[in-house]
């Protein structure tokens, strides 16, 4: 174990050189590296908390929108809702108000339907009526039923009432008391006598009587007083069905 | 066993200075260091590579161990011990390379290192705590305590010397004498152990001169600590 001053001040020396080396050129730079480093990675840290503080800010944003949005759309729904209910309510009043115009009209259709319908029925019916009372009085017309319809004709003539006389006696007086008679079967000479009392009565004052024949008639009478005309036959009472048809019709 | 194998040899001489092979191989690990130094500084950059982080892994380890003493100085004392540490490994290490030997097999130059870290204790002592207040710690926590604390100072800066000299001396012994008894790559076990035991010197010397510097001026700090607390107390009383 030797000692040497020289080597120990020169080791005291070299070890105060390597010292400043290695703290100005090694732990220096490295800890201003560290630091640096450190300081980089602190500022990103930072900068990342304070995005992190700026989105989570966003974040509440966001919600605080989103529930603003979520309460709006709730009260838009709400109203649209009830628009929707006043308008299915409107157009329900409106539709129910059309139906019950349709139904309404549809049962006037259906009515007016069925009238004609009856009509046409009823307009059948007279006609097969009239047919068939055509055909049954075309078997029992003759003279008996002429005579008797003569009979029914005086007989209302005496039921006439004044005002119907005073117009029958006018209708002579212009008629210069001429009167024509037809029939479907020539009349006997005792009910021509009947009816020309009958109509002198009527008329007040004598009238000439013109007679003739008409087949159509089938059975009965039509007296021409100048623009009257007095019908008792089947044929006449026959056109009358029809007519009354006709009228029923056009009505 | 030639004594020029063991023995220290002086070189050469500057005037009155003989230098050493110690010396020598000092200069060589210091110009190594420096070298390795530039290399890595041209090389540093933001994003590190393997070396930079090696490189700072050592560094943050260094500073980490004195910060686990002396939280408040830890950057304050990381030049002096972290240089130790580095020196120390390497000059260790430095053994194992052949015709090669360890400045620390030398008690001049561990003495050096130890008078360091004396001379160390008392100036970052004195720097943080103030002369006055540095040199009462030798009176706490009674006057009667002041010789102890002188020869303790003395007797720990020589086994520090001590320690480390004989250490690295006795391995390269050891393994030079196997060397000469067993033959060539028998003392690859002792070089092994020399690893190891270069390392562990290495930290232990080290560590030993951060605790005796943090001592120092924790002592300090401790009795400042206990006046300000008395001071506090009286207006209790």
């Amino acid at each position: 174990m030797e000692f040497s001053l020289s080597t120990f001040i020169l080791e005291v020396i070299n070890f105060l050189v390597l010292m400043w080396i290695l703290k100005h050129f090694l732990y220096r730079p490295v800890l201003n590296a560290l630091e640096k480093r450190r300081a980089s990675i602190a500022e990103k840290i930072k900068r990342a908390d304070n995005k992190m503080a700026e989105a989570e800010a966003l974040q509440a944003q966001y919600h605080q929108r989103l529930q603003k949005w979520d309460a709006e759309k709730q009260q838009l729904q709400q109203t649209l809702q009830q628009e929707l209910q006043e308008t299915r309510k409107a157009q329900m009043t409106k539709l129910q108000n059309e139906l019950a115009e349709k139904r309404e009209k549809n049962q006037v259709n259906l009515q007016q339907e069925l009238d004609q319908t009856l009509k046409q029925y009823q307009s059948q019916a007279h006609h097969q009526g009239a047919q068939f009372a055509s055909k049954i009085l075309h078997k029992v017309a003759g003279p008996e039923v002429e005579q008797h319809l003569l009979s029914l004709l005086l007989e209302q003539f005496t039921q006439l009432d004044e005002d119907k006389k005073n117009r029958l006696k006018k209708a002579c007086q212009e008629a210069s008391q001429h009167i024509e008679i037809s029939s479907a079967y020539p009349l006997p000479d005792q009910q021509r006598q009947r009816l020309t009392d009958a109509l002198t009565e009527l008329c007040e004052d004598p009238v000439t009587l013109s007679f003739d024949e008409d087949k159509a008639l089938l059975a009965g009478l039509r007296i021409h007083i100048g623009a009257w005309s007095l019908r008792l036959n089947l044929r006449d009472e026959l056109n009358g069905f029809v007519e009354l048809d006709s009228e029923n019709r056009a009505l | 066993m030639n004594h020029s194998e063991i023995a220290i040899e002086s070189l050469f001489q500057i005037g009155p200075i003989a230098v050493t092979n110690t010396v020598v191989t000092t200069w060589a690990i210091i110009l190594g260091l420096s070298a390795f130094i530039w290399l890595y500084m041209r090389h540093l950059a933001g994003a590190p590579g393997k070396l930079q982080t090696a490189v700072e892994a050592v560094v943050i380890a260094m500073e980490d161990a004195i910060a686990a003493v002396a939280p408040q100085q830890a950057k304050r004392l990381l030049p002096f011990i972290g240089s130790l540490w580095i020196f120390l490994v390497v000059s260790n290490l430095a053994g194992l390379i052949p015709g090669v030997h360890s400045p620390t097999r030398d008690f001049s130059a561990t003495a050096a290192l130890a008078i360091l870290v004396f001379v160390s204790v008392h100036w970052f002592g004195i720097r943080i705590s103030g002369l006055k207040s540095y040199l009462h710690h030798y009176l706490t926590p009674n006057p009667i305590m002041l010789p102890f604390h002188l020869v303790s100072e003395i007797t720990r800066t020589v086994a520090l010397a001590v320690r480390l000299f004989g250490n690295i001396m006795s391995l390269e012994m050891t393994a030079l004498l196997i060397l000469l008894v067993a033959g060539f790559l028998a003392p690859i076990p002792i070089l092994l152990l020399h690893i190891v035991e270069a390392l562990v010197q290495a930290y232990i010397f080290g560590m030993l001169a951060l605790v005796y510097i943090a001592s120092g001026i924790q002592a300090q700090a401790l009795r400042q600590s206990q006046i300000e607390d008395k001071h506090t107390a009286k207006p209790m009383e």
